[in-house]
């Protein structure tokens, strides 16, 4: 990630503006395929010399930062290591020992006489063994090349320099949102796995959110627990993980609540069209879980009532959660649907939320499916919630989700204790 | 669901506690900060007011489940006790009337180590003790070893392994606590000078221990947030200076100012170089007794050919100042005068002392020395294999040297706490020790005045 020192931003009134590479991008590809051939001139070569070599390519004061930045980005892609075949800890152990012995001992401090000696031991040189001692500090790491698992030399910077200048503006804003108390994220026509891959990676990350719906849209606010006490950037490492799946979702509008600088300063920076992070749409990072995959054509196969297909709604009851099926199953005759979202095995507590859910009323009829594995027993959720709970052995049956669906739609014209909103 | 599941509950969630189970209606009996958390439907509150969550609860009479509590009691105190000196043990009687909840102010070498020992055997909980470095990290896992003869986790350094008695980094609290907050019952915070930091305060924030004992030589801070420790560990209970214990209890010590100078040409180029750069500052008007005045001119420098010839003059003349070599001559003279004794060479930055460690053959300490050389070092200062060490700042506080009598400051910034913290250094008693701190400073550079600044302490106006 770009340091955020190097992120090319100004104040304007209460705002960060963040300038992406844009007529840049011709002279950053420039400068980085510089700098990538120098690193690659520097294989073998220590740190401090690769260093010294990529600031010594001379550019105009005011692409200084932006050299620096594509530095940054290509010493993230290389291999640098200490230099294996020096034990420069042994070697100072026995140089300075020696040293403060004579110190003792002799009437006067001859440094030059002590190396001296040491050399002739070692047969070595003065020079050499001043330049080992101290071998292992990071400037006197080694840029190694690079090869792949079977041992094959590959491309030093992994894309070369048109990835590492592909991925700046995005660095940019991630280094950004490391600053970030809060980000709220403007959603409309959200494709339903784009959405359940950012809720994953937002519940992974251990960061909540308050969605609210207006007009057409859904806003997310996004932030950690102790975000309701203090504004703190504490999760602004997880927010800017979290952005490449926000990305995914092709929001209409990022807006990050920032604590800038040395001094704190609250500003605001926000990412919206025509930035070029919204330009397109990006592909989708995760697809269905495999159990669902698996189960979906067995469905298909099975049923001549429903019609299936991957879920595209978001099921949403304000101050109790959000949460997004993985399939719809939609009965061909009356266009009534059944939504199904798979729990898995991964946490007994989203099964109980999700009971919370049905119990204050859901838009649709859900059934949840959960692992065995999880000890929760189905009456936990009676049918005449509109929801049903179906706690599956191994793999999914096709057959019971089925069976479940039908029995759902029968208790369907019961009378519904609260409707929420479907999204 | 169960009838139990029924039952409000109290849990510990990434830093925070959630009462679930409450009507959201209800007329609010809990403390201020437990409020309702519309994302998830549940109160909640910060960690560190889980005492006052259950006394609130408790007083009210509501009946709840704690799920929150992971920590336990701990079978058994110290094997290993020793008598108090009787400020340590007043220090003590302070701590539990405030509930167990406080900070004790104690100089370098006085033993504030062996008040905590003290402190976890009174309230033997699960005990987590957060340090600044890995050094020290690893001088309390050696000494709760040693004490309480049993098995001590340590969580940094690329360890992870979690036990009632666990010892920990600032870095590593804040990045764990979020997850481990609820597994201990007594937290000590050492040098918690460091906790009101915004990142580190929060580790405190994300635990819920009851217990809390902050230890420090020195709380002041320059940015002043000192004022956050009451919130974070407790009010200050106890407080004594390095004058009132000296001779009895922390060795008896003098501090030498020494001034060297720079010869006429060291001087011409110094003056110039110090004019380049004051003129750069002055046409943009910038004052470097802002706050923000050194981001200001790193960020102009950066922008012209000018910029650039001001910062590398800036530098130049700082070196110059730093390491004269009139200085670097006299500490060649107390290297040699003190070759018997134990010496702790201190400099600002890292460069000098890598600089110094080469130019005089002793080993050097920084924060990029692995853990396992740092013992060697130390163990090998403690037995003779060498008669000093040179540190940039790691062994500015909390490191025990015991045996170390000599210190001698090459460069150092204008801060109290870092100079009284380096005489500390040197203060612990051995039968006979008499200490000396050796201050070398360049005469009529800006130099001077940096000392000036960091000796308007007590400790040097004896």
């Amino acid at each position: 990630m770009l340091p955020v020192d190097l992120v090319h931003s100004r104040r304007q009134k209460d705002r960060l503006v963040v300038t992406p590479l844009g007529e840049r991008l011709d002279r950053a590809r420039e400068i980085a395929t510089e700098l990538v051939q120098i690193a690659e001139a520097h294989v073998g070569r220590t740190r401090e010399e690769l260093e010294t070599a990529w600031r010594a390519l001379d550019v105009p004061a005011r692409e200084i930062r932006l050299r620096d930045g594509l530095i940054a980005l290509i010493e993230d892609a290389l291999d640098l290591d200490g230099r294996a075949d020096v034990d420069a800890v042994a070697l100072r152990a026995e140089v300075f020992s020696r040293a403060t012995a004579r110190r003792r001992s002799e009437a006067t401090f001859d440094r030059d006489a002590i190396l001296a000696e040491l050399a002739q031991e070692k047969g070595t040189t003065v020079e050499a063994i001043e330049a080992d001692l101290y071998a292992d500090l990071r400037g006197a790491q080694v840029l190694r090349a690079a090869v792949d698992r079977t041992g094959a030399p590959i491309a030093l910077v992994p894309g070369g320099a048109a990835a590492i200048v592909e991925g700046y503006d995005l660095s940019q804003a991630q280094s950004v949102l490391l600053r970030a108390t809060r980000v709220v994220v403007t959603l409309s026509e959200t494709p339903a796995l784009a959405l359940r891959s950012l809720l994953r990676k937002l519940k992974f990350h251990r960061l909540l959110f308050a969605a609210e719906r207006a007009a057409e849209r859904t806003v997310l606010t996004i932030d950690g627990p102790s975000a309701l006490f203090e504004s703190t950037t504490r999760y602004g490492l997880a927010l800017a993980i979290a952005l490449p799946s926000v990305l995914a979702c092709v929001p209409e509008r990022i807006e990050a609540d920032l604590r800038w600088g040395k001094e704190r300063l609250p500003l605001r920076y926000v990412i919206e069209p025509p930035s070029p992070l919204l330009a397109e749409r990006r592909a989708i990072e995760s697809g269905l879980p495999d159990e669902v995959e698996a189960v979906i054509e067995k469905l298909r196969a099975k049923s001549e009532r429903f019609e299936i297909s991957v879920a595209d709604v978001l099921l949403d009851i304000p101050g109790v959660g959000l949460t997004v099926p993985d399939l719809t199953l939609r009965e061909k005759k009356t266009k009534r649907v059944v939504h199904v979202e798979v729990l898995g095995h991964w946490s007994r507590d989203a099964v109980w939320k999700r009971v919370e859910l049905a119990e204050k009323g859901l838009p649709e009829p859900v059934l949840f499916c959960a692992s065995e594995r999880l000890r929760v027993s189905e009456a936990v959720l009676p049918e005449t919630t509109g929801a049903s709970l179906y706690m599956y052995k191994g793999a999914l049956s096709a057959s019971v989700i089925l069976e479940r669906a039908e029995r759902l739609l029968a208790q369907a014209a019961a009378p519904k204790k609260k409707r929420a909103r479907s999204v | 669901m169960t009838d139990a599941a029924k039952l409000p509950t109290l849990v510990f969630r990434a830093g925070t506690l959630e009462l679930e189970g409450l009507p959201a209606s209800m007329p609010s009996p809990l403390p201020e900060r437990c409020v309702l958390d519309p994302r998830t439907a549940s109160f909640r509150a910060p960690a560190n007011d889980y005492a006052d969550l259950l006394r609130a609860l408790r007083d009210k009479k509501i009946e709840f489940e704690d799920r929150a509590r992971a920590y336990t009691e701990l079978t058994h105190g110290p094997l290993v006790s020793r008598e108090p000196r009787p400020y340590q043990s007043e220090a003590l009687a302070a701590w539990k009337k405030a509930r167990g909840a406080g900070v004790v102010v104690l100089p370098t070498g006085a033993g504030k180590t062996h008040v905590a020992v003290m402190a976890i055997d009174d309230k033997r909980r699960s005990t987590l003790v957060v340090a600044p470095t890995l050094d020290l990290v690893r001088q309390w896992h050696d000494l709760l070893a040693s004490t309480f003869a049993q098995p001590i986790g340590i969580v940094g350094g690329g360890e992870h392994d979690v036990r009632p008695l666990t010892v920990t980094t600032y870095d590593s609290a804040y990045l764990h606590l979020e997850n481990l907050g609820n597994r201990f019952g007594l937290i000590v915070f050492d040098e918690c000078h460091h906790l009101p930091s915004a990142t580190y305060a929060l580790a405190a924030r994300h635990a819920i221990a009851p217990f809390r004992l902050g230890l420090t030589a020195t709380p002041e801070r320059m940015d002043g947030r000192e004022s956050l420790l009451e919130d974070l560990i407790g009010p200050t209970v106890y407080r004594r200076d390095i004058v009132e214990l000296a001779g009895d209890y922390l060795a008896e010590y003098e501090t030498v100012h020494v001034s060297v100078s720079l010869s006429e040409e060291e001087r011409r180029e110094y003056e110039a170089e110090r004019a380049i750069y004051r003129s750069f500052i002055t046409r943009n008007a910038i004052r470097m007794s802002d706050p923000k005045g050194w981001s200001t001119f790193i960020m102009l420098s950066a922008r012209s050919a000018d910029g650039r010839r001001a910062m590398a003059a800036y530098r130049r003349q700082r070196e110059l100042a730093f390491s004269a070599p009139a200085k670097l001559d006299y500490v060649a003279r107390l290297l040699w005068e003190h070759r018997q004794d134990r010496a702790l060479l201190f400099t600002q930055d890292n460069a000098t002392c890598y600089a110094l460690s080469k130019r005089f053959l002793i080993p050097a300490i920084t924060h990029q020395t692995k853990i396992k050389e740092r013992s060697a070092i130390l163990r090998g200062l403690a037995d003779g294999t060498y008669c000093a060490v040179v540190t940039s700042k790691v062994l500015n506080e909390g490191v025990d040297v015991p045996d170390a009598n000599v210190a001698i400051v090459v460069s150092g910034s204008g801060s109290v706490r870092e100079h009284v913290q380096r005489l500390g250094r040197i203060l612990r008693k051995r039968d006979g020790k008499f200490a000396l701190l050796y201050e070398i400073v360049t005469d009529q550079t800006s130099e001077s005045y940096t000392s000036e600044r960091r000796r308007d302490h007590a400790a040097y106006n004896r």
